[in-house]
């Protein structure tokens, strides 16, 4: 098999590495579950990230066919009639 | 004495062989092309019961009534709300195929309900949902009410009174919220029961299968790799289950950061297991990714929203990423060329998509995609907020401050976000300049690849003739590139034939969103849990030395700001303000 990138970790073991392990696991609990939920009481944030939530907008998609909206926008802007090939009929 | 094409075989031992069944920039070729001809099979025989007509009759309502009325009347947005809801994935074997490629759900206060709901929870969940549906379908009849009242006032005037119209338009606006807004209450008041996890069995299994194939005609050990593809796999839905936490969710935090950093914890803790390493293929999964993409760099909304549209997205943005890389190279001399210009391209052109597709093409280092994306990610994230209190605090034009977000911001689903902070009309033209830059990725994946192979690379000694040039180019250019562009040109000319409405409803929500796109999701976090189980903090602490990589996405960012509000007022407020016109009418 073609190997992938270099591996880390390779014969490694012992108490000191599962430590490393859950206290890495532990922080990222923590991250996850108390500081990006405190982030929302920051000054002026809690009702643009609630607006957020409330839309269902997958805010996290990083490409257009992921996210519901971009057709809706698509559809609208379409029906405004100002594509190149609108314009050249407008004209 | 070896030629140029032996020192490429030792530079790129993997990717440059023979045979086109022998290395995996082929066999991601073949793997892509495989499922996107599956998808044309399944879902171009099959489609929704009296579609023509219905897309005939909708465009006939839409026109007379664009001709009637200087403003979307209810009509014309029954008759649209009639075609968009046309999916050829709604349809047979389709639908069946979707819900096995169903992600890890959203989900709030309970983990579980991003993978399971029991019938009772889901009873009780219908059931509290009830009030705030029936006050929904409330407001909703009252508002339709209100808007047909309006219309029919603003008629009754010829649409000739300007204060009629802006009412009728105002009071259509508000039904639309209210229609949006029941919707989502009526979704919740139904409620079923779901299990994720048998449909996630059968597709790791499907996905491996896959994968294995290739691996075998490349001599891989398939054993080996089914052996440590469940791993993979597993940190992927974990990644997929932790970005779909609500809060998480809006702030942007998208799976691939989740993926990556879970992948690194447990490599630079306990190490990635051996048994599992043979399943660590972050370029089988990555390039197979990257050429489903491919289908959907769709040229012909290029022009969706005009001139101003192109200048905005395709003359700017070029001028951005040159202009980063450029000052990356010479003022801040950042020690890795390849590690610039991918900051470059997923800060100027669209985050983490700009920055796969560019990494691959010049073949950079895991470490060095890993932080593009997560500088990019963090920083989105950032502004997503941000924008919209500058665009509040300058009181800036909703159509200016729309280009200016789907300009700027890196992720489509934070400048839709960020959008729909401001207004609709704002969402819909931010959302419209994002999806075109998007489509840009092709033309900078296919000139950086062209860059690195003419320019960066070149064979000592040899003088850059044409000949040389397209030499150089087949020598080095990583191949997996030709089907990625491929597949856009055919997918693109599949688009054009059926025109926009029958190539949404076949190709869009059918072909692409039906089968290729989800699979494509699922590639892409494969491959960034890989590189997070394949990474090491040391390299990765290494390439952000002194800083640089931050200050080259703060200063390019910033130029990017200035030049694309600059040039979105120039397009639409100097050169065709009567776009903007169109635009708010709309």
């Amino acid at each position: 098999m073609a190997p992938a990138a270099r591996l880390q970790g390779e014969g490694r073991g012992g108490l000191v590495r599962w430590l490393a392990l859950v206290v890495g696991a532990v922080l990222l609990g923590l991250l996850l579950f108390v500081a990006i939920p405190a982030l929302q009481r920051l000054p002026g944030h809690a009702p643009a990230v609630q607006a957020i939530i409330d839309s269902e907008i997958e805010a996290g998609a990083f490409f257009y066919t992921d996210v519901q909206k971009v057709r809706e926008a698509e559809a609208v802007v379409r029906g405004a009639g100002i594509g190149i090939a609108a314009a050249e009929r407008r004209d | 004495m070896s030629t140029a094409a032996d020192k490429i075989e030792e530079e790129y031992p993997k990717t440059h062989g023979t045979g086109l069944f022998g290395h995996e920039d082929y066999w991601a070729i073949w793997l892509a092309f495989l499922i996107l001809i599956a998808g044309m099979v399944i879902f171009l025989p099959n489609p929704p019961k009296e579609m023509d007509k219905i897309i005939d009759d909708g465009n006939a309502t839409m026109q007379a009534e664009a001709a009637r009325a200087p403003l979307r009347t209810l009509a014309w947005h029954d008759a649209n709300d009639k075609i968009a809801r046309l999916r050829a994935r709604d349809e047979g074997l389709g639908k069946t195929i979707g819900g096995y490629l169903e992600r890890p759900k959203r989900w709030s206060d309970n983990p579980a309900d991003s993978f399971f709901l029991s019938k009772e929870r889901a009873e009780a969940a219908s059931a509290a949902a009830k009030a705030r549906h029936e006050s929904a379908r409330e407001k909703l009849a009252s508002a339709h009410t209100a808007a047909r009242t309006a219309e029919a006032a603003a008629a009754t005037a010829g649409f000739k009174d300007t204060a009629l119209n802006d009412q009728a338009r105002a009071a259509i606006g508000e039904w639309r919220k209210a229609r949006e807004a029941e919707s989502r209450a009526r979704g919740a008041a139904n409620t079923r029961s779901y299990n994720l996890v048998p449909g996630l069995i059968v597709l790791m299994i499907g996905i491996g299968i896959l994968f294995a194939i290739g691996a075998a005609f490349m001599g891989w050990s398939v054993p080996r790799f089914l052996i440590g593809f469940p791993f993979v796999f597993l940190v992927a839905t974990l990644s997929f289950f932790i970005a779909g936490q609500t809060q998480i969710r809006a702030w942007g935090l998208e799976y691939v950061l989740w993926a990556i950093a879970i992948g690194m914890l447990i490599s630079n803790t306990i190490g990635t297991p051996k048994w599992v390493q043979p399943a660590v293929q972050i370029e089988y999964y990555i390039k197979t990714g990257l050429v489903l993409l491919g289908a959907t760099i769709l040229f012909n909304k290029i022009v969706l929203i005009g001139i101003p549209g192109v200048f905005v997205t395709w003359v700017v943005t070029p001028i951005v990423l040159v202009v980063t890389y450029w000052f990356g190279q010479r003022i801040l001399k950042i020690e890795s060329a390849k590690l610039n210009i991918v900051i470059s391209a997923d800060m100027s052109v669209s985050g983490v998509s700009a920055a796969i597709a560019t990494a691959a093409a010049c073949r950079a280092k895991k470490e060095e995609l890993t932080l593009a994306v997560t500088i990019s990610i963090l920083f989105t994230a950032i502004m997503i907020f941000a924008i919209p209190a500058a665009v509040k605090a300058l009181d800036m034009h909703h159509v200016l401050a729309g280009a200016w977000m789907g300009g700027t911001i890196d992720a489509t689903g934070a400048v839709v976000a960020a959008g729909a902070l401001i207004s609709p009309t704002a969402m819909y033209v931010a959302a419209t300049i994002k999806m075109i830059q998007n489509i840009m990725i092709g033309a900078i994946a296919f000139g950086v690849a062209a860059y690195w192979a003419t320019v960066m690379e070149r064979t000592p000694g040899v003088k850059l003739t044409v000949g040389a040039a397209l030499r150089e180019i087949w020598l080095r250019f990583p191949k997996f590139i030709i089907g990625f562009i491929v597949a856009s040109i055919v997918f693109s000319i599949m688009l054009g034939a059926m025109g926009p409405d029958k190539g949404r409803v076949m190709i869009e929500q059918g072909v692409l969103a039906g089968l290729a796109d989800g699979l494509r999701t699922w590639f892409f976090a494969l491959a960034f849990v890989s590189i997070g189980l394949a990474a090491n903090f040391r390299d990765l602490g290494h390439l952000l030395k002194g800083g640089k990589p931050v200050i080259l996405y703060v200063c390019g960012q910033t130029f990017n700001l200035a030049l694309t509000l600059f040039m979105a007022w120039l397009m639409f407020f100097v050169v065709f303000p009567w776009v903007t016109e169109r635009l708010m009418a709309s």
